[in-house]
């Protein structure tokens, strides 16, 4: 495998030594460019209380393309699927190398906290939210409680 | 432009010994100031010397005006000149640059940056990614610098660039970012901001890129080391953009015209060659191929038949409406239509429905290769006759002779097999020849380079002995004198082109004594371009002397080529005035299910007998 660049060093590095409240980022042992996630719902959210465990993988040309991010903790919200696909601007479009893994992750906390269901990915979630939003937000703590639990 | 034939087919009699180039910027020269004058290029597709021919395929396009556009013309006409027309306005506090971001930014469109200047400037110029205060865009050679985007910090001097904002990035990086997006054609904007970098220097970062891929010292392979060379150099004198720089030729620019007509497309077409990115605009009212292709028939005649051949500024000759090779005398409807039979696999539908029956009981198709008419479906096993299609035991033990014979249903569905087997036979009749056609084209682009190879060879010889026997004038014959040659093999492609798709408008016409006509001129134009390809298949099989051979051949070749072109010429006429006066009628294939009815009925009626 070709040498870490140095920019990963130094963003892995700094996750560790300065991490972010409420978000945690381990590299794993085998492939330096795959971290395991975990965050947490913020806390005015449905999803308060609860630790998303995430995948995040960053591609060959990183920076100049974006990372991979998914969830692996079932979570109910307009943006993010079945599968743990997130619709953000950041991940997409709206990439710049001048933002870091903790840039995307802090903006994936701020997703949790202001869902945006005319914009969706499961559609079927932005129907009920747009619907009857107490319910979805119900339903979101619901599974928030069943799934999402800190171990 | 002009309307009358007469004028247009005189001039390009008279032109014929010019360039080529000469005639066709009389075609487009109206109010188009920009220099049409391409260079000449070596292509099956180029129309070359096809001025025989279009006298009248002219006079059958007259509707379609058109002009040819190359892009940088088009980001001319529509970029460029926007921007100085508005920095003559002198709009406040606004240079060229400033002035070409912002028409980027409002998708070009020069009332919106106008009314923006005016209205709200200091919104205006932050919606477009512009400084309020003076740009100061720099690029700076710094010790010890930390690029937060590749975190390389050697001991080295680092280039930086940075906007107004001051956003710091090593010049490596911002190259691979640049142009990563460059071929999105929107602005591009600082990675950590929403400050626009200035197209020219967008340029300069594709330059760099350009030149490293050159020196072969990829940024991509090497991402973290940038290697001061002469290219970056250059690029420490950057300056703001001086308009006497080729701006039609920034690649920023170019993606940004290509966004512009794939979302806005009007009359203007890409030319369909490969890597030909010039483009033709219709002139004529918008009479659109696409309407003409999908309701096909329903369309007044006189459209259906108009087949608007354009020519791109790099002589690349296509049909506008179809955006297909030029397919003259086929109307593009059938060419739609012939195109799709060839692809999808109708004929071995008529194969199958040709020389299978099915079974009665489950339908599986069954070929009956030999053996007698006692047929057990090998799906079903139901037993039953060939001839009849009844069941087996219906006959009883009389067997090998069906005692349900009825001659009416076996000639019907004879018949029907007959007809069958005829349409298929046709379609592959057709078939064959089109494609023989369309390899040999294949073909004599190879001979064309074969040719020039040789003629090459000759013309040295030639040269060399002329030398020996020290005459004066050292080439007496120039390449002129053997221009002849290419002349005529594309003469014999152009003739190909033609014979190839009058097989297919034949196979769509419908007999008549005109279309015995139309089969006698097809005869002709093909016996013609199967002479002309017998010379060059015996200049090309001779392998000694054949340079000599060629010369012997000159007049014949000559000749040769110029009868392809005439009867070329009088073939489509032919097709197009028949079509026009009803002559010749064309049809889609009718629905073989016309036939069906009539089997039917006549199994309709055994059956009544039968009761």
């Amino acid at each position: 495998m070709a040498a870490l660049p140095k920019r990963i060093i130094k963003e892995t590095e700094r996750l560790v030594s300065d991490p972010v409240p409420g978000i945690t980022a381990i590299p794993s042992e085998e492939n330096l460019r795959y971290f395991e996630v975990t965050i947490e719902g913020p806390s005015s959210s449905p999803y308060a209380e609860g630790e998303f465990k995430l995948e995040l993988y960053l591609p060959d040309d990183y920076p100049m393309c974006a990372p991979k991010v998914r969830f692996l903790t079932r979570i109910y919200h307009p943006n993010i699927d079945k599968l743990g696909r997130i619709c953000l601007d950041v991940l997409k479009d709206n990439w710049s190398p001048a933002l870091q893994i903790r840039t995307v992750l802090l903006s994936i906390q701020a997703l949790l906290g202001a869902p945006n269901p005319d914009d969706p990915l499961a559609n079927d979630v932005a129907e009920d939210w747009k619907k009857d939003e107490k319910r979805a937000i119900e339903v979101a703590r619901e599974w928030t409680a069943k799934y999402a639990v800190k171990s | 432009m002009s309307d009358s034939d007469g004028n247009i087919s005189e001039d390009l009699e008279f032109d014929y010994d010019d360039d080529e180039e000469v005639s066709f910027s009389e075609f487009t020269a109206d109010e188009n100031e920009i220099d049409l004058v391409n260079k000449f290029e070596e292509e099956v597709y180029i129309k070359k010397d096809l001025k025989k021919e279009a006298p009248s395929a002219n006079r059958l396009q007259a509707r379609a005006k058109y002009k040819a556009w190359s892009l940088e013309e088009y980001i001319n006409h529509f970029f460029i000149s926007k921007c100085k027309k508005l920095q003559s306005m002198k709009l406040p506090n606004c240079d060229f640059d400033d002035i070409l971001i912002m028409l980027h930014a409002k998708n070009w469109g020069e009332e919106s940056v106008i009314n923006g200047c005016y209205d709200n400037p200091t919104k205006f110029f932050e919606d477009c990614g512009l400084p309020l205060r003076k740009r100061n865009n720099t690029f700076e050679v710094v010790k010890n610098f930390l690029c937060p985007i590749c975190c390389s910090d050697d001991d080295i001097q680092t280039e930086t660039y940075s906007l107004t904002c001051n956003h710091k990035f090593c010049v490596a990086c911002y190259t691979r970012y640049v142009v990563g997006l460059v071929h999105e054609g929107k602005l591009i904007t600082c990675p950590e901001c929403k400050l626009s970098i200035p197209h020219g220097d967008v340029q300069k970062f594709v330059n760099v890129y350009n030149e490293q891929q050159q020196s072969g010292s990829s940024v991509l392979n090497s991402p973290f080391k940038f290697v001061v060379d002469d290219a970056s150099k250059a690029f420490v004198k950057g300056s703001p953009i001086k308009t006497t720089i080729d701006l039609s030729s920034f690649e920023l620019l170019k993606y940004a015209a290509k966004r512009n007509i794939d979302s806005n497309p009007g009359n203007f077409k890409y030319c369909p060659a490969p890597d030909c990115m010039h483009l033709v605009e219709l002139l004529s009212p918008a009479k659109d191929g696409r309407t003409e292709s999908e309701n096909g028939k329903t369309m007044d005649e006189e459209n259906i038949y108009k087949v608007p051949i354009v020519t791109c500024p790099k002589s690349h000759e296509f049909c506008y409406s179809c955006q297909f090779e030029n397919h003259l005398p086929l109307p593009c409807w059938l060419v739609k239509a012939w195109i799709k039979k060839c692809n999808d696999d109708s004929e071995t539908a008529n194969w199958i429905d040709a020389h299978t029956q099915s079974c009665p009981k489950c339908d599986s198709q069954i070929e009956k290769n030999g053996g007698c008419n006692h047929m057990t479906c090998s799906t079903c096993a139901y037993h039953f006759c060939w001839i009849c299609l009844e069941e087996w035991a219906k006959h009883g033990h009389q067997y090998y002779a069906c005692n349900r014979f009825d001659p009416d249903t076996v000639n019907a569905a004879q018949k029907y097999k007959k007809s069958k087997r005829l349409t298929l036979k046709r379609y592959i009749f057709f078939y064959s020849r089109f494609s023989v056609h369309e390899t040999s084209m294949e073909g004599d682009s190879k001979t064309l380079k074969k040719v020039n190879e040789k003629m090459t060879k000759y013309m040295n010889e030639e040269s060399k002995r002329r030398n020996n026997a020290e005459v004066s004038s050292t080439n007496s014959l120039s390449w002129i004198d053997v221009q002849f040659l290419h002349d005529a093999i594309r003469q014999l492609t152009n003739g190909r082109k033609t014979l190839k798709w009058t097989y297919v408008f034949a196979f769509y016409l419908s007999k008549s004594n005109f279309s015995e006509i139309f089969e006698q001129m097809q005869d002709y134009l093909n016996k013609t371009v199967e002479d002309l390809s017998k010379i060059f298949e015996e200049i090309y099989a001779k392998k000694k002397d054949s340079s000599n051979l060629i010369m012997q051949n000159k007049l014949d070749i000559i000749n040769l080529s110029n009868l392809v072109a005439q009867r070329q010429e009088k073939m489509i006429e032919f097709a197009f005035t028949g079509l026009e006066q009803k002559l010749l009628r064309l049809e889609e294939e009718k629905p073989e299910s016309s036939l069906e009815p009539v089997q039917t009925q006549t199994q309709g009626q055994t059956k009544r007998k039968q009761r």
